[in-house]
């Protein structure tokens, strides 16, 4: 059994290219998660008035669709990742280990 | 009281000694095949991805959230919903940055992972420490809502209902290790979605799943009325909120006995999709509880087998979940509901005892005291040990921190978990600069700050160690606000306090940690050398 070294590994193609397209999924949904989260807890410290508007059954308030819309959100990232790694990424790995050890 | 708490509910009971007595033959069935370590840390890492996503929401839907967070929901509305937010969009950001790295790059625990390129000494007792401080806190939580719970729907003395809790989990445990401790979560898992689904179910039903004509109603019985929909008082300040929520956030992504499950599943794939499954799990569960919460307020306000003649919850806010099965559903619902309830509690003191007891046996006792040199079989007796001696600790705990605010300790347990845990775990995996030093002294500080800052807190100082007045002075009480949430004080200090000293370290040591940062990020990104059987 041979093994490529780890520099031998970060300097295949398809490496780079799996640094590339997991930056590319990474990087905005942990914005998206980030500012969607702490957006939501400014307005609850600065403007709560805002969440407490009524919808127009006039009782339910803005503050409880927009909470559980970001239950929604966070759990549709989870799964969008997933979706986009097994897509595009899993054969990516399945490659340069293919090429990394050689039985 | 209520006459149908006066007396033992039936079902409860039967319910609960069926599953003491399936979950026991499970131990026995798992304790044939608990015999390496591998074995007993990670039920030799055979999970597969949707059953340890289905553990994780177990671990995350323990009874301090079911019945806090449904209580929270019955006494103040939307604020409730805030909780349960704050616990959730953690998951997206372990799925993100953490897990597929955490499996790729540990074995057992996530001592493993921050170890992994630095000396192993000084990182594993500082990993360790962290472990064990989120651990205890977490257990008083869990040990003190299971003895209040026990007492009140089992008619057993708060103390013995602590020590069952306690031996049972030992035997779980002990015996059985992290295949045990699985399959005691699954169960429960299951029966509490099912339980949570019902009631929730039942409470639509009445309103003929008219959401609108259920908020109605709940305003117009609720003693703070249109407040309960919007924002209210739970959180004061700005920057109490941003740092409750950075600790909610990130805590998540630290704690010790949630990061151990990632373990339990072959590879960084089965990891990933444990997470999905995880947050489809704990979303739904939050649904049901904030719905429960509302079905509680409409049911419970005013009727007086629930309520007492101030208008407050016979039990307390927390028996809101309880009480409104009993509503909806009759004593059988209201049993196999407190049933489920004792079951949740055993089963995260179960996760929470593996934990810690890798802390003391695989870090401390095997990396540590034996430099790497422990036989399987030592390292195995001390693991088994060191869960009895935790068991015992935790009965200790939970006896001597009886009328603490359960809520409230889960949240500083999250806090240090942000503050100690998590900046470690995620700098060794993605900045090449940190060093040996710089973890360990940020890490340290993160911890220490965490903890200083809790202990001069109103809440610990005064309410929960009994001194009569704060450390500091009245008029400097705003200045102090960030001491009852310290996770955006003291996660600072982690962060820079890494950066610095690592920074400013010039060691031979440091070059080494620095130099072996390509080769784990290879590991991480690819999982190349995860399988490698050299420790066997």
């Amino acid at each position: 059994m041979k093994t490529l070294t780890s520099d031998e590994i970060r300097a295949l193609p398809e490496y780079r290219e799996l640094l590339h397209k997991r930056r590319q999924i990474t990087i905005p949904l942990c914005l998206t998660m980030l500012v969607t989260y702490y957006g939501f807890i400014l307005m609850v410290a600065y403007s709560p008035a805002t969440l407490a508007q009524k919808t127009s059954d006039g009782v339910t308030s803005v503050g409880i669709w927009v909470g559980l819309g970001l239950i929604f959100i966070t759990f549709a990232i989870t799964a969008f990742n997933v979706w986009y790694v097994n897509r595009h990424i899993t054969d990516l790995v399945s490659r340069i280990q293919a090429k990394a050890v050689t039985k | 009281m209520s006459e149908y708490l006066a007396t033992v509910n039936l079902t409860a009971v039967v319910i609960f000694l069926a599953f003491v007595a399936v979950t026991l033959s499970i131990t026995y069935w798992a304790s044939k095949r608990t015999r390496t370590t591998k074995d007993f840390y990670s039920a030799g890492g055979q999970i597969t991805g949707f059953q340890n996503g289905l553990a994780i929401a177990g671990d995350y839907m323990s009874a301090a959230s079911f019945l806090g967070i449904s209580g929270l929901v019955f006494a103040s509305g939307f604020d409730g919903l805030l909780y349960s937010i704050g616990f959730l969009v953690g998951w997206p950001i372990i799925l993100l940055l953490i897990a597929g790295p955490l499996r790729n790059l540990g074995r057992y625990n996530f001592s493993d992972v921050v170890s992994f390129r630095f000396s192993q000494n000084p990182i594993r007792i500082l990993a360790a420490c962290g472990s064990l401080t989120t651990v205890a806190l977490y257990l008083i939580a869990q040990m003190v809502g299971a003895g209040k719970l026990i007492e009140i729907l089992f008619h057993l003395p708060y103390s013995s209902a602590v020590v069952i809790v306690g031996l049972l989990m030992i035997a779980y445990v002990t015996f059985g290790g992290m295949l045990a401790t699985t399959w005691v979560q699954l169960i429960k898992a299951v029966l509490l979605l099912l339980g949570a689904s019902t009631i929730a179910f039942l409470v639509l039903f009445s309103f003929n799943f008219n959401i609108t004509a259920m908020f109605s109603k709940a305003v117009e019985v609720h003693s703070k009325g249109g407040a309960i929909m919007a924002p209210g008082g739970l959180v004061k300040d700005p920057i109490s909120a941003i740092s409750l929520g950075l600790a909610l956030m990130f805590g998540t992504a630290g704690l010790p006995h949630i990061l151990m499950r990632f373990f339990t599943v072959k590879d960084a794939r089965q990891a990933n999709r444990s997470v999905v499954v995880a947050t489809g799990f704990i979303g739904y569960f939050y649904i049901l509880t904030f719905i429960i919460g509302f079905g509680a307020i409409v049911f419970l306000t005013g009727n007086t087998s629930y309520v007492d003649a101030n208008g407050a919850l016979v039990g307390g806010n927390n028996m809101a979940a309880v009480q409104l099965a009993h509503a909806v559903g009759g004593s059988v619902m209201m049993g196999f509901i407190s049933a489920v309830a004792f079951a949740t509690i055993l089963a995260v003191v179960s996760g929470l005892t593996l934990a810690g007891a890798s802390a003391i046996s695989h870090d401390l006792y095997a990396r540590v005291f034996k430099a790497g040199k422990a036989t399987e079989k030592q390292e195995m007796k001390v693991s088994r040990l060191a869960t009895v001696g935790l068991g015992l600790l935790a009965m200790v705990l939970g006896i001597s921190f009886e009328n603490q605010n359960v809520a409230y300790m889960v949240g500083l347990a999250f806090a240090i978990a942000a503050s100690a845990n998590f900046p470690v775990l995620l700098l060794s995996m993605y900045w090449r600069g940190m060093t040996t030093r710089g973890a360990v002294i940020g890490g340290s500080l993160g911890l220490g700050s965490a903890i200083v800052l809790m202990l001069l807190s109103k809440t610990v100082w005064v309410s929960v160690l009994g001194f009569e007045h704060t450390l500091y002075p009245d008029e400097f009480k705003a200045m102090f606000s960030i001491t009852e949430y310290p996770a955006l004080l003291s996660m600072t200090v982690a962060f820079l306090g890494i950066w610095f000293f690592s920074v400013t370290d010039h060691s031979a040591r440091a070059e080494i940690d620095r130099k072996a940062f390509d080769a784990q990020y290879v590991r991480a990104q690819t999982g190349i050398g995860a399988d490698d059987p050299l420790d066997h």
